[in-house]
């Protein structure tokens, strides 16, 4: 892959949440790897203990949600230091976060607040990226995210905001197939430039998640909920993202209205299909 | 708008739901800038209400889903975490219970969601070295007495008045039968630990509580001892079991 953001196999995993827990340790299934949401395993205990014993089986990557890059008052040393101390426990294939905020004023949002596109948030961004990247001494990959709208004074496209903060801090990027698919739609883009835009970039994980479409009279927005199948125009898009950008470990997520595990593995087992039929057209 | 003053917005938007100060920043298109940060608003209460569903999975069942969502939408404005670890977020959702109307007559909740988030701290509380039985082999008796301790992280002492253990119990199960719960108010010590991997809870008796109670902060097992009123070395010696047993215990530093 040439990027030194992840160590993750060239193969499908599965985000692994509380409720599969105890079957993925005990069955063990048949996955390359498993990304868990880095602040659930910031206690003591048997929650990061099992992700210990995990490791000896599967790659694992730490997905954060709640370092707040995109925040003008800098990051939460106390909670990077936090995020260190797992990392150095487990030494993941793969750490990653968001462009996003979700901290301000000492208040913890629980959401991927958006971001202007412009060069004061991307001057903080870098900074909060670069602190991140020097505190647990490795890179990290930054995820695009799913926007519901767009802030008069941004004066440049995602792409561009993204190539740029990869650019300045060294980051690389966690491509998120569906989240590319929300936004663009969202926006009247061309989801097909967004990834022309971004495919030189340092990609070292994609993201596959369902959304849904919300009905406001008769008028309609996208909602990326992670709550149900990957959609049939996100599979086509993670196809042509597999050509343009190059065959890449690839995640299915979903976080609510949890299915049995099997339905999960069944949606990984989908996107090895595609990913398997990517690298033989590389080959 | 300087990125601060636009967070500083978005904060003060999510909390009060006007959105006077931040929807000119936003674009209009077929939705207007409120119906955009509309959005926004929704995950944030959704979610966060879906953290404390999570960690007070009893005490919503006891509210019903219609009671526990107003009163954890109406938690999450006036308490949002600090913090984004949301297994530390609800510290304050007992005693906001305990504040309404409604829990006037079913003061029982309140208890119950004290229980929970004992057990969420203590199944996430850091592990730490404990006393062990070796760490007493070889002390003298003044140095037993002078012993600095402190109680572990994971082990939390908490005075209740339902039987919140057998309701909690009770809960376990599809379709929760009470009949044999005495629902008698008493004072009750509850311990709620994680010595290893699990979760352990037991009522204390009222020297065990005393003892536990003195060594919440640093201070010699002499001390707490005393406080806990033993009058015999059978009660003294069956408290240091439990909590050898339990790993309740922490030396705080060593020996003088």
């Amino acid at each position: 892959m040439g990027t030194s953001c992840s160590q993750l196999p060239l193969a499908t995993g599965i985000g692994l949440r509380a409720a599969h827990h105890e079957r993925v340790r005990a069955e063990q299934p048949d996955i390359a790897w498993l990304e868990v949401h880095t602040e659930n395993f910031l206690g003591g205990g048997a929650t990061p203990a099992m992700l210990e014993t995990l490791r000896e089986r599967y790659a694992i990557s730490l997905h954060g949600v709640g370092l707040s890059l995109g925040s003008t008052e800098g990051l939460d040393e106390e909670h990077l230091a936090r995020i260190a101390a797992l990392v150095r426990r487990l030494d993941p294939a793969a750490v990653s976060d968001h462009v996003s905020w979700s901290v301000t004023a000492g208040v913890y949002f629980n959401d991927l607040l958006p971001i202007p596109y412009d060069e004061e948030a991307l001057l903080v961004i870098v900074r909060n990226v670069m602190r991140f990247q020097e505190a647990i001494g490795r890179t990290v990959m930054v995820e695009n995210p799913s926007t519901y709208l767009r802030h008069a004074q941004s004066d440049r496209a995602e792409p561009q905001f993204l190539a740029e903060l990869c650019a300045r801090s060294g980051c690389g990027l966690l491509l998120d197939v569906n989240n590319v698919f929300v936004s663009t739609e969202n926006h009247g883009d061309d989801a097909h430039a967004y990834l022309a835009a971004i495919a030189h970039l340092p990609i070292g994980e994609i993201h596959l998640s369902g959304h849904h479409l919300r009905q406001i009279g008769n008028r309609s927005i996208r909602i990326d909920d992670h709550g149900s199948p990957v959609s049939d125009p996100v599979w086509t898009l993670y196809e042509h993202a597999l050509r343009v950008i190059g065959p890449r470990p690839t995640l299915v997520e979903w976080d609510s209205a949890l299915p049995p595990l099997e339905t999960l593995l069944a949606e990984a087992g989908k996107a090895q299909t595609r990913l398997d039929a990517a690298r033989r057209s590389v080959a | 708008m300087r990125l601060a003053d636009l967070q500083a917005a978005y904060r003060g938007y999510l909390l009060s739901g006007d959105s006077a100060a931040l929807a000119p920043a936003i674009v209009a298109d077929s939705f207007d800038g409120p119906e955009r940060l509309a959005i926004y608003r929704n995950n944030f209460l959704i979610s966060l209400g879906e953290a404390l569903k999570a960690n007070f999975p009893v005490t919503l069942q006891l509210l019903g889903a219609d009671f526990f969502g107003q009163a954890a939408r109406r938690f999450v404005l006036a308490q949002p975490p600090q913090r984004p670890c949301l297994f530390e977020y609800g510290a304050g959702f007992a005693d906001y219970l305990r504040d309404l109307p409604e829990m006037a007559t079913r003061p029982y909740i309140v208890d119950m969601a004290r229980f929970e988030f004992a057990r969420v701290a203590a199944y996430n509380a850091p592990v730490e070295p404990a006393v062990t039985p070796e760490t007493l082999v070889g002390l003298s008796p003044e140095q037993l007495e002078a012993l600095p301790i402190r109680r572990a992280r994971h082990a939390l002492v908490l005075v209740v008045r339902a039987p919140v253990l057998a309701l909690w119990q009770a809960h376990q199960v599809a379709e929760p039968d009470f009949a044999d719960i005495d629902m008698t108010p008493r004072s009750r010590a509850l311990l709620v630990c994680r010595p290893e991997q699990a979760l352990t809870y037991q009522e204390l008796d009222l020297s065990a509580s005393a003892f536990l109670l003195a060594a919440e902060h640093e201070t010699t097992l002499g001390v707490a001892a005393a406080r806990c009123g033993a009058t015999d070395d059978a009660t003294l010696g069956r408290i240091i079991a439990l909590a050898l047993q339990l790993r309740l215990l922490i030396q705080s530093k060593a020996l003088k």
